[in-house]
């Protein structure tokens, strides 16, 4: 199947990721989906991760 | 506050995570922190108001990407360090009282993509050296969230059991010359005895050296030692075999049964895993209808396991068990 995700950032800094099938998606689900911003930025590319590195 | 602890003594990391003391305990149904958040209802971890299957970093997690400073300082005997890596919590369905197997067959072909984006993400990292799928099921194994949903630990390093698997794989090679699960896989199909049910790229046993009565291990056919390592054929398969295991355990006696499951991979070093293979393993904690298999003395302080069944007993119940729609 086709699969879509959208990255997003939580208000506490959380990163999550709506996953979307559009062959068995419902309307209101597809709706839902496309309405949602990403927030593309990696965090495993972010320097303070790189500098945690243990 | 979380924070890795070495052992000496065994020579593993212990991870204290004090933070996870007061973590989410099965909420009432309608403070369902797993469920979509509805217009004028509470907050819940997912912003929006219907969703498919959604991903998000644990709220009390036990490793972060940018972990705290350990809350003492390590020594020599002792050494410590911040627990960096990252936990996510996979929400199978915005449903909280589904069943997962009873859901259309899409809906686990949908989860099996999912996983194998996690962990192409995850393994991609560079403090991270193993991605580990999981899913506790059912108050008796601990869950204190109901609504279904499954869980992604990316670890700085490979944990015991795993790291255990891996060099047991070299070792068999190097001895031998073969592929250890190619010989494993090989002998069940020849035995018989231990088989559940098998497609054309997976096959289901209780193996040999089962620890728990109705232990399933899914084991590929092919020569995948991750799930990235798998075409679209093959995770459609994976889907198709664990989506039966399921439902065969949801008829064994009538009921959702609780179990662990867990996928065992390759690290994520880079290296080859020689010798090694994908599978999946599942623990049920009943040994009987109403009896619970308990990690009691012999497992829990010696490592050693009592099984109180022969596996080619409970394999056959579970080939002979009808799966339920």
């Amino acid at each position: 199947m086709r699969m879509e995700k959208k990255r997003i950032l939580k208000e506490d800094g959380r990163a999550l990721y709506y996953y979307h099938f559009a062959e068995t998606a419902t309307t209101e689900e597809t709706a839902v989906f496309e309405a949602i911003v990403p927030q593309e930025a990696e965090p495993h590319t972010d320097e303070s991760e790189e500098n945690s590195h243990v | 506050m979380s924070e890795m602890r070495w052992n000496p003594t065994l020579e593993e990391w212990v991870v204290t995570a004090t933070h996870r003391q007061d973590r989410t305990f099965f909420p009432p149904p309608d403070y369902d922190p797993l469920a979509p958040t509805k217009p004028g209802g509470f907050p819940t971890e997912i912003p929006a108001p219907a969703y498919e299957i959604v991903v998000f970093e644990n709220k009390f997690p036990s490793f972060r990407p940018v972990p705290p400073e350990p809350s003492l300082s390590g020594t020599e005997l002792y050494p410590v360090r911040p627990a960096q890596g990252v936990c996510e919590v996979v929400c199978y369905t915005p449903q909280q009282d589904a069943e997962l197997y009873s859901l259309p067959i899409e809906k686990m072909n949908a989860l099996v993509q999912v996983w194998a984006d996690r962990y192409a993400d995850l393994s991609a990292r560079p403090y991270v050296d193993y991605v580990y799928i999981f899913e506790n099921r059912g108050r008796e194994i601990g869950v204190t969230l109901p609504h279904p949903h499954g869980q992604i630990y990316a670890y700085p390093f490979v944990p015991p059991i795993p790291q255990r698997e891996l060099q047991a794989a070299r070792n068999y090679l190097e001895r031998t010359g073969k592929n250890l699960y190619q010989e494993i896989v090989d002998a069940e199909l020849q035995d018989g005895r231990r088989i559940v049910c098998q497609n054309s790229h997976f096959v289901a046993i209780v193996p040999f050296y089962a620890r728990y009565p109705y232990e399933v291990h899914i084991i590929a056919l092919g020569s995948c030692t991750a799930i990235t390592d798998m075409g679209a054929e093959e995770l459609e398969a994976l889907a198709a075999i664990m989506h039966r295991v399921g439902q065969k355990y949801n008829n064994l006696w009538q009921r959702s049964l609780p179990y662990i499951m867990l996928m065992h991979q390759r690290a994520c070093s880079g290296e080859e895993a020689p010798g090694y293979r994908f599978h999946v393993e599942y623990y049920p904690p009943y040994r009987t209808p109403d009896k619970l298999k308990y990690l009691a003395g012999s497992e829990a302080g010696a490592g050693l396991f009592i099984n109180d069944t022969h596996a080619e007993d409970t394999a056959r119940i579970l080939r002979e068990t009808e799966p339920a729609e």
